[in-house]
């Protein structure tokens, strides 16, 4: 059986140095290649491994085929981000888990195909944009992977469709969170160019439920009000030495390189600081950004996580893109204090170390203190052990149904407790993926045109 | 017109600049306290500024020229339009009903004491403002602010204009003459803390307004954050006027020196 296709890469001691994509892509060959490996399984058991059920093997075939524009038309029926979605997709849980050929060897490449396909999309503008128009009116709230879904599919279905983002870019998480060198920026740009093509009218710079709210949107004739915003707010381990000058929440260190480019600073106005050595605290992909992040503004970088290797939520390829570039990573360990110098910035951090215990909620094991400590010396810290939903919206709309842990309820059609408003992504199920928010986004917009076309409005 | 458009620019006597911008969604949710995050140019910073005045479609800031974004933000001339601005942001202030309200403002703390003493006296307070400077210059709105207050005392520090010495020393004065119930108080953070420290000594309620280091002012980074009664709160969200005797002053003055260094290594 051939072995999966090898995709292109920057050198590990060349890409610390920057912040361009590290992974390259295939080459058409190298595609045609690998898309000749699948099997075609009549029972697809990797559509049912996709949160957006993208008709895998269909597009696969088209690529085998050497119809890349047929293949790019397949995966935009189901996602509407498939450039995204092939570089930041955990495929290995997800579709490529499902698939045969890993029984018994390398499962298919589907992440890399897609993003093969996508980009070939993209380069060569196969997406028309057809404005229909004539239809209702809904607001979409913000500017993530559901939002931009959901607005792209309702304008498509004929909707006049706002979108109300509080950033100053729309982009969420993909903008804000995701670097550069693993998905670069003008992917996302090229995304939302595409729906205001569409016609979807965008307003960076809204903050629902301060600068507008529910009474105004029906004042100004929105029939629906789509509400995609995210799990933003970072959750801190309130740990002594938590306000030092150079502890970062992870959002607030991505947000500053990445939306604000600060590693272009002075160009971009906006500085970050991490001294020689930084501590990231977390398994996730958010700590993995962080940490590769830190790397490339020139700081050693240690990750401290309280679990094993295996226990790590973080895709597979990030955490080996991350060991190749020299990151070191302290597992059974967990941060207890952080000492600080004279001005307030980070000197060194406490360390206990931890061992596995019985399994929790997850399914995952434990992890149980020992009383055993250490310190490790640093200059910064960034804290990247999950975020929560913010509760501006859920606090302007009193009506809005929501979970203990902050998340927003919604039913199997999306709609939340107050007819007329749907909800979708991360501010429904709490911080999750982008293949789920995308497709949270897509069925929401179906249940917002068939609410709207039985007369129903806000 | 062209959203965040400057309608009209004024230069202030110590080098602040007035801006008038129309922002008619902010003006027509604002309240005083409110504050704004204004980004000058595409890449640059996004600088917290409180709202002055909210009115019909256009709200007003005072900018002080102080870092490398303040300046280049100054530049921005009449007809020209700042590339974002997002509000209106954070609590409204803290109001009272018939009650002695002593507002305590340092340099251009002024300008956002304005819409509070406003408010403050629509609700029937007695309110006394202390305005300190570090000389003459530095008093703005004088006459604004001597139209609505009740009491109006200036100081600086060289004595040049109104009485000589620190917003403390006329405070002091002021807390023994009368039965203040609320101390309000805008202006540098050591200004704020001494402010703070006096008026815990006399047990008055005390409000500050924080300016810490804010990045999208929604609660999403915690840049902003400052330790409140042995709690972490997010001055843009919960502030940024905040019980100031809860604060930790001195947590949050190194805070706001973080990225000192950076910020002097650029100088336009
Ligand atoms: C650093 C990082 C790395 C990640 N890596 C991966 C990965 O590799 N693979 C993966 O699948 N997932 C990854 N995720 C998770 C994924 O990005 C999210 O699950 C996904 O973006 C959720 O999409 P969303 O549209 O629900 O919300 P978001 O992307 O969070 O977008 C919400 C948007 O709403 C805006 N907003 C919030 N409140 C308001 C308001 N009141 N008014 C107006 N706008 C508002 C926000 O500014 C934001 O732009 C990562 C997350 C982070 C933080
Ligand atoms: S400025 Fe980001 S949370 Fe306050």
């Amino acid at each position: 059986m051939k072995t999966r296709m090898k995709m292109r890469e920057q050198a590990a001691n060349e890409r610390i140095k920057n912040f361009n994509e590290v992974a390259l892509g295939y080459n058409e060959e190298e595609a045609v290649e690998e898309a000749a490996r699948c099997l075609q399984c009549k029972t697809a058991p990797c559509k049912h491994g996709c949160p957006a059920q993208v008709l895998i093997p269909e597009f696969i075939l088209k690529i085998k085929e050497k119809d890349f524009a047929k293949a790019y038309e397949i995966l935009k029926e189901k996602n509407n981000l498939p450039a995204v979605c092939g570089r930041v997709c955990p495929q290995e849980t997800q579709c490529e888990e499902k698939c045969v050929l890993g029984k018994k060897g390398e499962p298919i490449a589907i992440g890399r195909l897609e993003r093969f396909a996508a980009d070939y999309g993209i380069k060569n503008k196969l997406d028309k944009a057809e404005k229909t128009g004539n239809g209702k009116k809904v607001a979409v709230v913000g500017g993530g992977p559901a939002g931009i879904t959901c607005a792209a599919d309702l304008a498509k279905l004929g909707h006049e469709v706002h979108l109300f983002e509080a950033l100053h870019k729309p982009g969420g998480v993909m903008i804000y969170g995701i670097p550069e060198f693993r998905l670069p920026k003008s992917i996302v740009g090229y995304e939302i160019d595409s729906i205001e093509k569409l016609g979807v009218k965008i307003y960076p710079n809204a903050l629902f439920g301060k600068d507008r709210n529910l009474k105004d949107l029906k004042e100004q004739g929105f029939d629906a009000l789509f509400i995609g915003s995210g799990a933003g707010l970072p959750r801190y381990m309130n740990l002594e030495g938590e306000e030092l000058n150079s502890c970062y929440s992870a959002n607030e260190f991505l947000t500053r390189i990445n939306l604000l480019k600060a590693y272009e600073f002075p160009r971009f106005k906006t500085p970050v600081y991490t001294g020689k050595k930084t501590i990231v605290v977390g398994g996730g992909n958010v700590a993995m950004d962080a940490a590769r992040c830190a790397k490339r503004l020139g700081a050693e970088v240690a990750v401290i996580y309280r679990r094993t290797e295996k226990e790590m939520p973080a895709r597979v390829e990030e955490v080996h893109h991350a060991k190749e570039e020299g990151i070191e990573f302290n597992f059974l360990c967990n941060p207890v204090k952080y000492i600080g110098d004279e001005n307030g910035y980070v000197k060194k951090a406490v360390i206990e170390k931890m061992k596995l215990g019985e399994p929790d909620k997850s399914g995952r094991r434990r992890p149980v203190a020992t009383g055993e400590f250490f310190e490790i010396e640093a200059d910064s810290v960034v804290v990247a052990i999950g975020n929560k939903p913010n509760p501006l919206i859920p606090q302007s709309i009193s009506e809005l149904k929501t979970t203990d842990w902050g998340t927003i309820e919604v039913g199997e059609d999306f709609m939340t407790s107050v007819e007329g408003i749907f909800a979708g992504g991360d501010i429904t199920t709490g911080a999750a993926t982008v293949i789920e928010a995308i497709g949270a986004g897509k069925q929401a917009a179906s249940s917002i045109d068939e609410f709207l076309k039985n007369g129903k409005s806000l | 017109m062209k959203r965040n458009e400057i309608l009209e620019k004024k230069l202030l006597t110590d080098g602040s600049v007035y801006f008038k911008l129309h922002a008619p969604e902010i003006a027509k949710n604002a309240f005083a306290g409110n504050f704004l995050i204004v980004i000058t140019h595409e890449g640059s910073e996004r600088i917290p500024l409180t709202i002055m005045e909210y009115q019909d479609d256009w709200v007003s800031i005072v900018v002080k020229p102080v870092g490398f974004s303040t300046q280049e933000m100054v530049k921005l001339e009449e007809g020209e339009a700042f590339h974002g601005v997002l509000g209106p942001l954070g609590q409204k202030m803290h109001i009272v009903e018939n009650q002695t309200v002593l507002m305590v403002a340092g340099g251009v703390g002024i300008a956002p004491v304005i819409p509070q003493l406003e408010e403050l006296k629509k609700h029937n307070n007695h309110v006394i403002v202390i305005h300190g400077g570090r000389e003459k210059d530095a008093i703005l709105f004088e006459k604004r602010v001597n139209d609505v207050a009740d009491e109006y005392i200036i100081c600086t520090d060289d004595g040049s204009y109104g009485e000589m010495g620190l917003v403390t020393d006329i405070m002091e004065k002021e807390l023994a003459e009368h039965d203040i119930d609320l101390v309000i108080t805008i202006g540098p953070l050591i200004m704020m803390k001494y402010v703070s420290l006096l008026s815990k000594k006399h047990n008055i309620k005390t409000m500050a307004s924080l300016n810490s280091i804010m990045l999208d002012g929604t609660g999403m980074c915690g840049s902003c954050r400052v330790e409140y009664d042995g709690e972490v709160k997010f001055a843009c969200v919960d502030g940024p006027d905040m019980d100031a005797h809860k604060i930790d002053f001195d947590v949050l003055i190194k805070r706001n020196s973080r990225f000192k260094e950076q910020e002097d290594s650029v100088r336009l």
